[in-house]
């Protein structure tokens, strides 16, 4: 059997944008100041500490660590991780109902209400990405009135997971068409890389070949997880440094 | 019923349908099509700008808010400190505002102490009760919070600032007043100089936690992101020294155990190898021969061959990291806790300013990587400043805290006022502060969530959150300009609460005393009027309530990078003037021989000293180096826990000479086999549902080491035992607990 062609999407001449993320590993300080950022942001739920013990716990943007090597070489190294909007989704391809597709600028997106909840996108998703509500979500009293108006709350019964703030892209979108411009890079910003404080993380238009994001994606350090799954992420990391410590 | 009159009826029910629908919901629609005259999308909300308070820092955020409610923080991208970036619990704040465990008004006690049976007053009522204690007390008043110089902090002092009794004193992050004092004695200087991490090339960490709660995290993580990658000349390395790989540790290039107590000892050692190769090598030429000299003889005796078995520290690694600060300027040390948690913290400060600045002079010429320090000229209107906010933080010592405590416990005080701050929960248990504040007459409480110290209060007066009220502020670590942070009602206020500046007042007015300010907003535009001249970002056309707005709009008063010279160096005959032998004493220990293992406590980036552990998503925010979620454990050594037949997750008791607390063992490669760690912050008894019975409080171990030169406490001087306590629970952590070597699968 030959070499399985893949067709790709041709996003730089069918549409404007193609947006895409790098995580720069070097900077990441795994303080969590993103992942406050993005539940914040995206009204994404409180599940408590028993649901926890299920490993129901919703968080869409999360730091992985890892431990190598034993005391006193010991290096821990910090990955954040959420839903890397693969341009050849295996969550795609197993939801029943279109629920999940690949948007035209390039985003894995999720429709809410044509969930049924099979969860096999979740099942499917090699980076384990996608997060299932188990019961409708409920606030502390009070606490709902911090809610964002611009993202819905999940209901019990669907599938949720990073959007990559669609909402501010939308909002950047409209304001460069108000203004009669393209989007500028720099003008949109997810949340968790409005707040990384070491500027770790990097969004924009990777088909703009004078974004940051482009600039970055071909430095020669970015590499994408699990790239033998051939999923084509549109999310990169870039590698941390090595070489004479002292 | 004919089709037509089916029709008729149909359409009759819908119209009276819609014409009822339009009429509950007109009021609530938001005019989304038809923007408002002002331009202003409601829907797109407001951003405004003010101060962080959750830590004190002292971060410039902006908020947006939504129909008038608070939605989301991000930094002020024009503030020195924040720059535009936000940390976790910076932005948990603002759920704060709507958090389930608000006070909703004033409370008397109607109870004994501590039963927490409070009554609800009318502010009126609550202001005269306060007004009557304040006019019957005659002076003998005190007032707490924790170390920040604000509004409420300078209304209390310019109130009382006339009587003897009255102190001022300081609950703070230990080893804050260290940091302050080290190096001043070799400098000169009354600040301790910031050493430029973002364009340094190599930077040394000596037990400096700096991306924890060690003075501003974001700020430290700012300067490290682009000491990393934004130069683009080179890649900017770390190495962090310490007992414990913590998460500042791991983002270091290298971690190096060192043995507790010693990291002053190091750092003589290094500056030992730094001075003798700058002689030799005939290097930064503006230093006196003779002073350099002096200091090679002074440090002789801390050469690496000499104390390498003592700090354990091999002698080749030493001569290696002395190495980037002769050869490759620009290199840095920046010391914390690890340093200023031991009674010889001030004097090993002062090897790491000395070798701060021997860096600077060989790579000034390359005008990157300055230790910068406040201009003196600037300094003067700091301290000048810094009087409108309280006592000067280089003078809020933990001496003072604990002199404060001894005459609070011998009957001294008649009223006490403690803003913001929790010292019955978070100082060590040796200090007996609940047992001191039992003897005050009358004890008031500024907190707005019910707290442990504000459990034995007699007044209860919630302060505004401070996202619904004014406030100012004089960061203490700016580095190297002065600013005056300013904050705003952003939203209105959720309860019925007061900003406690105002109830000070009001009540200060009303005993007949001399108040400052009718308010705290008349108060914060005094000081404006005061220095306005002084701002020169201030455009002078402006008049006064113009250049208010604009102080507003921007989130405070601060030179721009471009205005001032950041990089003020110490005058060198001063620095040059060599001041005694540099030498660091052997730390002491508190314990005996049945307590082994040195005590580690640590603030988690998500809990703190204790506040964030209300709050949902901190909780379940995974923390960075166990990944546990809502729970509190014990860290020991892995290999060291084995030999102790400890397993994950077992009950352990550790125990010292004050306490012991007993909860869930976690393993871990990166801590010295000699120390246990605990996470500060756990144990709360009286601080709401989420937090209540969620571990133990490790300041139950804590006794009252000092470090007699700085006054601070040596919170790292305590030793204790451990023990198996029978039973084990599990650990939530996220993630697969298989995953733990799974760094390679993805070509890191």
């Amino acid at each position: 059997m030959g070499k399985i062609k893949v067709k790709l999407f041709n996003y730089k001449k069918q549409n404007d944008y193609k947006w895409a993320m790098t995580i720069d590993l070097d900077r990441c300080n795994g303080c969590g100041a993103c992942v406050v950022g993005c539940q914040a942001e995206n009204n994404v739920a409180v599940v408590g500490e028993e649901q926890v013990e299920h490993g129901r716990n919703m968080q869409w943007l999360r730091i992985e660590r890892y431990v190598e090597g034993t005391y006193p070489d010991v290096k821990v190294r910090f990955l954040p991780m959420m839903c890397q909007h693969c341009d050849i989704a295996p969550c795609e391809s197993v939801c029943p109902v279109w629920a999940t597709y690949q948007n035209p600028e390039g985003l894995n997106v999720q429709v809410y209400n044509r969930c049924i909840g099979t969860r096999f996108c979740g099942n499917n998703c090699p980076y384990s990405a996608r997060f299932f509500n188990w019961y409708d979500s409920k606030w502390e009293k009070n606490q709902e009135n911090q809610l964002n108006p611009d993202v819905s709350v999940r209901e019990k019964g669907v599938m949720e997971k990073c959007t990559m703030c669609m909402q501010r892209i939308r909002r950047g979108k409209d304001l460069a068409k108000d203004e009669g411009r393209p989007v500028k890079d720099g003008d949109i910003q997810p949340a968790c890389a409005q707040t990384c404080p070491t500027n770790a993380i990097t969004f924009g238009d990777i088909n703009d070949p004078h974004s940051k994001v482009h600039d970055l994606a071909h430095s020669g350090r970015a590499i994408r997880l699990f790239e033998e799954k051939g999923t084509h992420p549109a999310v990169l990391y870039l590698k941390g440094g090595s070489g004479n410590v002292y | 019923m004919d089709r037509r009159r089916f029709l008729k009826l149909g359409a009759l029910t819908a119209s009276t349908g819609m014409l009822g629908a339009c009429g509950q919901t007109a009021q609530q629609i938001v005019p989304f099509v038809n923007p408002p005259d002002d331009g202003v999308n409601p829907v797109d909300g407001f951003w405004y700008a003010t101060t962080c308070k959750e830590c004190n820092a002292g971060c410039g955020v902006m908020i947006r808010t939504v129909d008038g409610r608070a939605k989301k923080l991000e930094g002020n991208p024009g503030h020195p400190i924040s720059g535009g970036k936000a940390c976790a619990t910076g932005q948990a704040g603002v759920q704060k505002v709507y958090h389930p465990d608000r006070l909703k008004s004033a409370m008397l006690l109607s109870g004994e102490r501590g039963s927490g049976v409070y009554k609800p007053i009318s502010w009126t009522e609550a202001v005269t009760v306060l007004s009557d204690k304040l006019a019957g007390a005659k002076g003998s008043v005190f007032f707490l919070n924790n170390g920040s110089n604000d509004v409420t902090a300078g209304v209390a002092n310019a109130i009382f600032k006339d009587s003897e009794k009255f102190v001022s004193a300081s609950n703070h992050d230990a080893g804050a007043e260290s940091l302050r004092q080290g190096g001043a004695a070799l400098t000169g200087l009354p600040q301790t100089p910031y050493p430029d991490m973002a364009n340094a090339d190599f930077s040394l960490l000596l037990g400096a936690d700096i991306f924890e709660w060690d003075r501003s995290p974001v700020f430290y993580s700012r300067s490290f992101g682009a000491s990393r990658r934004d130069r683009p000349s080179s890649r900017g390395r770390m190495v962090y020294m310490g007992s414990r790989l913590s998460s500042t540790a791991v983002s270091c290039d290298k971690w190096i155990p060192a043995k507790p107590g010693q990291l002053g000892i190091i750092a003589l050692s290094i500056a030992s190898v730094v001075v003798d190769g700058v002689i030799e090598k005939g290097l930064a030429r503006a230093i006196p021969r003779n002073t350099l000299g002096r200091y090679s003889d002074a440090l002789r005796k801390y050469r690496p061959e000499r104390v390498a078995e003592k700090v354990d520290v091999d002698a080749e690694t030493l001569y290696k990291l002395a190495a980037p600060f002769v050869n490759e300027a620009p290199a840095i040390v920046i010391a914390g806790d690890g340093v200023t948690g031991y009674s010889n913290g001030v004097a090993g400060l002062d090897a790491v300013e000395l070798l701060n600045m021997i860096s600077y002079e060989i790579g000034k010429e390359k005008l990157t990587a300055k230790p910068r320090s406040t201009p003196e000229s600037d300094q003067d209107l700091k301290d000048r400043m810094l009087e409108w906010f309280g006592p000067a933080p280089r003078k809020q010592t933990f001496a003072k805290l604990k002199s404060l405590t001894e005459k609070m416990a011998a009957g001294e005080y008649a009223v006490g006022l403690i803003h913001n701050t929790n010292p019955v929960f978070d100082t060590p248990n040796a200090l007996k502060f609940k047992d001191a504040l039992g003897k005050v007459a009358f004890v008031v409480s500024f907190a707005n969530v019910m707290d442990e110290t504000a459990n034995q209060a007699d007044l209860i007066l919630p302060d505004n959150h401070w996202l619904e009220g004014w406030s100012a502020q004089i960061p203490d670590f700016v580095p190297g300009v002065v600013a005056l942070n300013l904050g705003q009602p952003v939203v209105q206020k959720f309860q019925e609460t007061k900003a406690a500046a105002d109830s000070l007042l009001e009540a200060g007015a009303k005993a007949g005393l001399k108040i400052p300010a009718a308010n705290g907003e008349e108060y914060i535009k005094k000081v404006i009027s005061a220095f306005r001249s002084e701002m020169l970002e201030i455009p002078p056309a402006l008049s006064d309530k113009e250049a208010w707005n604009f102080l507003l709009r921007r989130g405070g008063s601060w030179p721009s990078e471009n205005d001032t010279e950041l990089t003020a160096t110490p005058a060198s005959d001063k620095l040059w003037a060599f001041k005694g032998n540099l030498a660091s004493d052997e730390p002491v220990f508190e314990g005996t021989n049945d307590h082994p293992y040195h005590l580690h406590i640590y603030q988690t980036v998500f809990a703190g000293r204790g506040s964030g552990v209300n709050h949902g998503w901190l909780q379940e925010s995974p923390d960075p180096i166990t990944t546990v979620m809502w729970q509190w454990w014990i860290e020991i050594n892995t290999g060291e826990a084995g030999k102790l037949g400890i397993n994950e997750g077992d009950l352990i008791t550790v125990s010292s000479v004050h306490g012991s607390v007993t909860g869930p063992a976690y393993l871990y490669q990166g801590l010295r086999p000699d120390v246990i760690s605990i996470p500060a912050g756990f144990g709360h008894t009286n601080y709401g549902e989420m937090a209540n019975g969620r571990g133990a409080n490790a300041m139950d171990l804590l006794g009252l080491s000092m470090d007699e030169a700085s006054g601070g406490l040596a919170a790292r001087s305590q030793m204790v035992s451990v023990k198996k306590a029978g039973g084990s629970v599990v650990l939530l952590r996220n993630g697969n607990p298989d995953g733990e070597d799974k760094g390679e699968a993805f070509q890191l």
